[in-house]
C-alpha cells in the first residue's frame, strides 16, 4: 500500500509525492490557467506559450536544454488545456534529481527568445491548418465551441488572424501573469524517497511566487442546438454534447457507470446498436468528460454520407433510451470494467502522477483507491436510472461535419 | 521476471514473461499472417477476418463475445499488419481463465454469412475513414514505390472494390491456410498462472491441426524515387519516406534502431534541428522497422504545402550528411538513453510487454528480457552505425507526398 505525502509550499504550490518501488519517476504539474484565459483577439496564446517555453531555459539555449534532457533519457511533455496547462516529465529514478531542475527551468525561467518566436508561430499555424486534415479532431473542436458558446469555448488553437497578431511582448506578459504557483499542483510518483523528493521540489520551485488569474466560469449551453460545418471529407462526422454532473457531485459514479453502459466496451449499447447490429460505422463512442466545475457527455461517430442520417438517429435514440432502461447486468459489466481500469492505471507511474494531480485539480483532494472502489460498488441499476431521469438533458448540442448531410426528417432535438 | 515456454504436439507455441510486480496480466494470440500472405484476389482478407473473429463461434454470438470481454473488465482489441494479426486482452489475475478461454474459443470462428455481410459494411466505413487521412494515403503509396510488386506492398485494408468482391468462401479458405496450430503463438505477460494457462490451452487448442503455412520471406528489391499525389482537399503536405533497412533476424538491427533514432527521433535528433526547430516542418522523423527477410528505414515529414520542396530537400540533406560523415558518440549515447527509459516505462504495463514478447518469438524464436534487450542496445557502437551508413541505404530513398501540391522532385 503506498502512502502519498501532501505538502503545501508557502507560495501556494501543492506538492504530492507518492513513493513506489519503481525504476521510473513521473512528474506532473497542473497550472490553473489554460486556453480559456486567452484574451479576446489573442486566442492561441496559451498554446504558443507552452511551445515557446521549450525554446531554452535557465541559461541553456534550445539545443542545450533538449540535449540535457535527452542525455538523461528524460521525456518532457504536456499541453495547454482549456482550464489548465499541464507539464510532465518522465525519466529513470536515478536521473530524476538531475532532470527535475530542467523542468523547473522550463517553467520558471524560460528564455522566450525573440529569434525563435517566428518558428513557434509557424508551427502553430501549421497545426491549425493541419486540423482540417483530421476531421474527427476538428469536429471535437467545433462541438466544444458550440457547447460552450461563451469565451470558455473559443478556439484553443487560435485563428490565423490571432496567431499572426501575436507578439513576443504580449506572450511574455502572458507568461508573467499566468505562470504562477498559487493554486497549482505538482505530483510525483515512482522511485523516490519522499522526504528527499519534497526537499528537491522545494529547492526547485520554492522561490517561485505569485498568483495566476482567477478561474473562468464554465457556461455550457442549455437546450438544443444544431449546426453543420461544411468540409470536403469522405465521411460525415457527428458529435453530440450534453451536460452530466460535475466531478464534486455525489452522483459522479452514477454518471461514470451510465457512460460505460453507453460506451464502455464492445458489448456496450452504442457499439452494439450502431456498429454490430447495423454496420453503420467503424468508429462510434461516447465518454464522460470531467472538468473543474462541470461534467459533460461527448458522443462521436463517423460514417459515409448516405448512412449519416440513420447513424445520428440511432445514436441519439440510444442516448435518449438510456434513462429508465439500464439493467443490473449492464451496471455489473460497467462496474467491473471501471474497477479493472483503476487497477491497471496504477501499474503506470505516469498515470499515477497524472491522476493524483487531476484529482486535486478537480476535487481539491486526492481520492484513495478504496474511496473510488466504494463509490463504484454503491452504484445500482436503480441509482443509475434515477440519476439519468433526474438529469435528462434539456437538449443536445449537435454538430455535423462533412459534405451532403441532411438532417433526418422528423428527428427533433 | 521469469521466461516460460512450451509447445503443443500440434505445433502451437506458448510463450510467457512473468512479472510478479504486475497487478494484471495480458494474453494474446499472435497469428503469423497479414496482407503479405494474401493473394491479390483476397486483398484485405486478413484484416476483414480479424473483425470476423469477434463475430462469433459455433457456440457464441458476437454479442456474447463482446459482453464476456466486458464482464471480465478486459482492455482488449486486435490489430492486423502486413505480417501479423494479433488478438489481445488485459485483465486482473482473477479473470485469467475466462480471458484465455474466450481468446481460444474466438480462434475458431463460425464465419457466418450474415455476419460477413454486415461486417463488410463496417470495413468499407473503415476504408472511408482512412481516405480522410493524408498520412495513411502517403503510407500506402510509399509502400508501393518502395516494395514494388513484392507482397509487402499489399494493402492491409484492401480496397472498397476488393472488399466488396470478397466472398465468404475465400475467407474460409484463407482462414484454414493461415490460422493453423503451427502458425499461432499464444503469449502471456504480467502476473499469470502458467500451469493453468497451459492446461487450458492444451484442452481448447490441442485438437487443432497444423498446416505448415509458412511464408516466402524473400526480400524486395527496394524501389526509389519521388511520387507526388495532388489532393486539393487536404491542407498540409504529408510525406512518407522509405529506404532499405535490416531484417528481423539480422543482428545489425540494434544498430539500425539506434541510427534511426539519432537521425530522427525525439527533440534532439538531426531532423528535429534541421526541420522542426526552425519551423519548416511540423513533423520530421525516422524509425526502423524490421520485417521477415527484409527491413525498412521509414520516415515521416509533415509541412505546409508551400514549404514542401524545401523541406524534402532539407530532409534528404540530413540523410546525405549523415551518410557522408557518420554519427557522433554523444548522439549515440543520447539515443540509447532514450530507448532505455522508454522501454522501462512501456514495460510497466503487461500489455506494453505483450507485443514485444510476442514479436520476439514470432520473428526470432527468441525470449529476450527487457534487460537483455537493453544490453544488446547498449553494446551498439558508433562504428556499428557507421558501417551501416557505409552501405549508403539512403541512396535508395522512396518518397510519397500527398497534399495540395505540384510535382516534387
Amino acid at each position: 500500500m503506498s502512502h502519498r505525502l501532501e505538502h503545501l509550499l508557502p507560495n501556494g504550490l501543492l506538492l504530492l509525492v507518492e513513493p513506489l518501488a519503481r525504476l521510473a519517476v513521473a512528474t506532473h504539474l497542473v497550472l490553473p490557467v489554460g486556453t480559456a484565459h486567452d484574451a479576446r483577439g489573442a486566442e492561441g496564446t496559451a498554446r504558443l506559450l507552452h511551445a515557446w517555453c521549450q525554446r531554452g531555459a535557465g541559461g541553456r539555449d534550445t539545443r542545450a536544454l533538449n540535449e540535457a534532457l535527452e542525455n538523461l533519457g528524460a521525456a518532457r511533455g504536456g499541453s495547454a488545456g482549456r482550464q489548465a496547462t499541464n507539464w510532465s516529465l518522465t525519466c529513470l529514478a536515478d536521473d530524476w534529481a538531475k532532470a527535475l531542475p530542467l523542468l523547473a527551468d522550463t517553467i520558471l525561467d524560460p528564455r522566450l527568445p525573440a529569434d525563435e518566436f517566428e518558428p513557434v508561430r509557424q508551427l502553430a499555424l501549421a497545426e491549425l491548418s493541419g486540423l482540417d486534415d483530421q476531421p474527427a479532431r476538428k469536429l471535437g473542436v467545433e462541438l466544444t465551441a458550440r457547447y460552450f458558446p461563451g469565451d470558455f469555448g473559443r478556439g484553443a488553437l487560435g485563428s490565423s488572424e490571432t496567431l499572426s497578431a501575436a507578439t513576443p511582448d504580449a506572450l511574455r506578459a502572458a507568461w508573467r501573469a499566468q505562470y504562477q504557483p498559487a493554486g497549482a499542483v505538482l505530483s510525483v510518483a515512482g522511485g523516490v524517497d519522499p522526504d528527499e523528493a519534497i526537499a528537491r521540489l522545494t529547492d526547485a520551485f520554492g522561490s517561485w511566487a505569485g498568483a495566476p488569474p482567477a478561474p473562468l466560469a464554465v457556461e455550457p449551453r442549455i437546450g438544443a442546438h444544431y449546426e453543420h460545418v461544411t468540409a470536403s471529407t469522405e465521411q460525415v462526422h457527428i458529435g453530440l454534447a450534453s451536460p452530466a454532473v460535475p466531478p464534486t457531485d455525489a452522483n459522479r459514479y452514477q454518471a461514470s457507470v451510465a457512460s460505460a453502459v453507453l460506451s464502455g466496451g464492445m458489448g456496450a449499447r452504442l457499439f452494439t446498436e450502431v456498429r454490430e447490429k447495423r454496420g453503420l460505422c467503424y468508429s462510434v463512442g461516447s465518454r464522460l468528460q470531467m472538468i473543474a466545475g462541470h461534467g459533460y457527455q461527448l458522443t462521436q461517430a463517423g460514417t459515409t454520407t448516405e448512412r449519416s442520417a440513420e447513424t445520428l438517429e440511432v445514436t441519439l435514440g440510444e442516448l435518449r433510451r438510456l434513462a429508465g432502461s439500464v439493467t443490473a447486468e449492464e451496471v455489473e459489466r460497467a462496474r467491473v470494467g471501471l474497477l479493472s481500469n483503476e487497477v491497471m492505471a496504477e501499474e503506470s507511474t505516469g498515470a499515477r502522477a497524472g491522476r493524483a494531480a487531476q484529482d486535486w485539480w478537480l476535487l481539491g483532494r486526492v481520492r484513495s483507491a478504496a474511496e473510488v472502489r466504494a463509490g463504484l460498488e454503491a452504484v445500482t441499476a436503480t441509482s443509475v436510472n434515477d440519476y439519468l431521469a433526474a438529469h435528462e438533458p434539456a437538449g443536445y448540442t449537435v454538430v455535423t461535419l462533412g459534405t451532403g448531410f441532411d438532417w433526418p426528417a422528423g428527428l427533433s432535438l | 521476471m521469469r521466461q516460460d515456454q512450451t509447445q503443443l504436439a500440434n505445433g502451437l507455441r506458448l510463450i510467457g514473461e512473468y512479472n510478479p510486480e504486475s497487478l494484471s496480466l495480458a494474453a494474446g494470440f499472435f497469428c503469423r499472417t497479414g496482407s503479405r500472405d494474401e493473394t491479390l484476389a483476397e486483398s484485405g482478407v486478413s484484416h476483414f477476418l480479424e473483425h470476423m473473429m469477434f463475430k462469433g463461434t459455433e457456440r457464441l454470438s458476437y454479442d456474447e463475445i463482446n459482453k464476456t470481454f466486458d464482464e471480465i473488465g478486459a482492455r482488449y482489441n486486435a490489430f492486423t499488419s502486413e505480417e501479423n494479426t494479433v488478438y489481445y486482452g488485459q485483465v486482473l489475475p482473477e479473470y485469467q481463465g475466462r480471458l484465455v478461454g474466450l481468446l481460444a474459443e474466438m480462434m475458431r470462428p463460425a464465419l457466418r454469412e450474415t455476419d460477413f455481410d454486415m461486417e463488410k459494411k463496417v470495413i468499407i466505413e473503415e476504408i472511408a475513414m482512412y481516405a480522410d487521412r493524408p498520412m495513411w494515403i502517403a503510407h500506402d503509396l510509399c509502400r508501393s514505390l518502395h516494395y514494388g510488386t513484392h507482397p509487402l506492398s499489399q494493402l492491409v485494408l484492401g480496397t472498397t472494390q476488393s472488399i466488396t468482391d470478397l466472398r465468404q468462401a475465400q475467407m474460409l479458405d484463407y482462414f484454414q491456410r493461415r490460422y493453423a496450430a503451427d502458425n499461432l503463438t499464444f503469449v502471456l505477460s504480467g502476473k499469470y498462472d502458467w500451469d493453468a494457462a497451459v492446461a487450458q490451452i492444451e484442452a481448447a487448442c490441442g485438437g487443432w491441426t497444423p498446416s505448415q503455412a509458412g511464408r516466402d520471406v524473400a526480400g524486395p528489391v527496394a524501389g526509389a524515387g519521388v511520387k507526388t499525389t495532388r489532393i486539393d482537399r487536404f491542407q498540409q503536405t504529408n510525406m512518407i519516406l522509405m529506404a532499405p533497412g535490416l531484417a528481423a533476424r539480422d543482428e545489425r538491427r540494434y544498430a539500425a534502431s539506434v541510427l534511426a533514432a539519432v537521425i530522427g527521433s525525439g527533440q534532439a535528433s538531426r531532423l528535429h534541428w534541421a526541420l522542426v526547430a526552425p519551423g519548416l516542418a511540423d513533423r520530421a522523423q525516422l524509425g526502423h522497422d524490421e520485417e521477415d527477410g527484409s527491413g525498412t528505414f521509414a520516415g515521416v515529414l509533415v509541412c505546409q504545402p508551400e514549404a514542401s520542396q524545401r523541406a524534402l530537400d532539407v530532409y534528404r540533406g540530413v540523410l546525405d550528411e549523415v551518410q557522408r560523415e557518420g554519427i557522433r558518440a554523444d548522439e549515440l549515447q543520447r539515443a540509447t538513453r532514450r530507448f532505455a527509459s522508454g522501454v522501462v516505462l512501456q514495460a510497466e504495463s503487461p500489455l506494453g510487454r505483450l507485443v514485444n514478447v510476442g514479436f520476439n518469438w514470432v520473428y526470432r524464436e527468441q525470449q529476450l528480457s527487457m534487460d537483455d534487450w537493453l544490453a544488446q542496445l547498449r553494446a551498439v557502437t558508433v562504428e556499428d552505425c557507421n558501417a551501416l551508413l557505409a552501405e549508403r541505404p539512403f541512396d535508395q530513398l522512396a518518397v510519397a507526398a500527398v497534399g495540395p501540391i505540384d510535382e516534387l522532385h
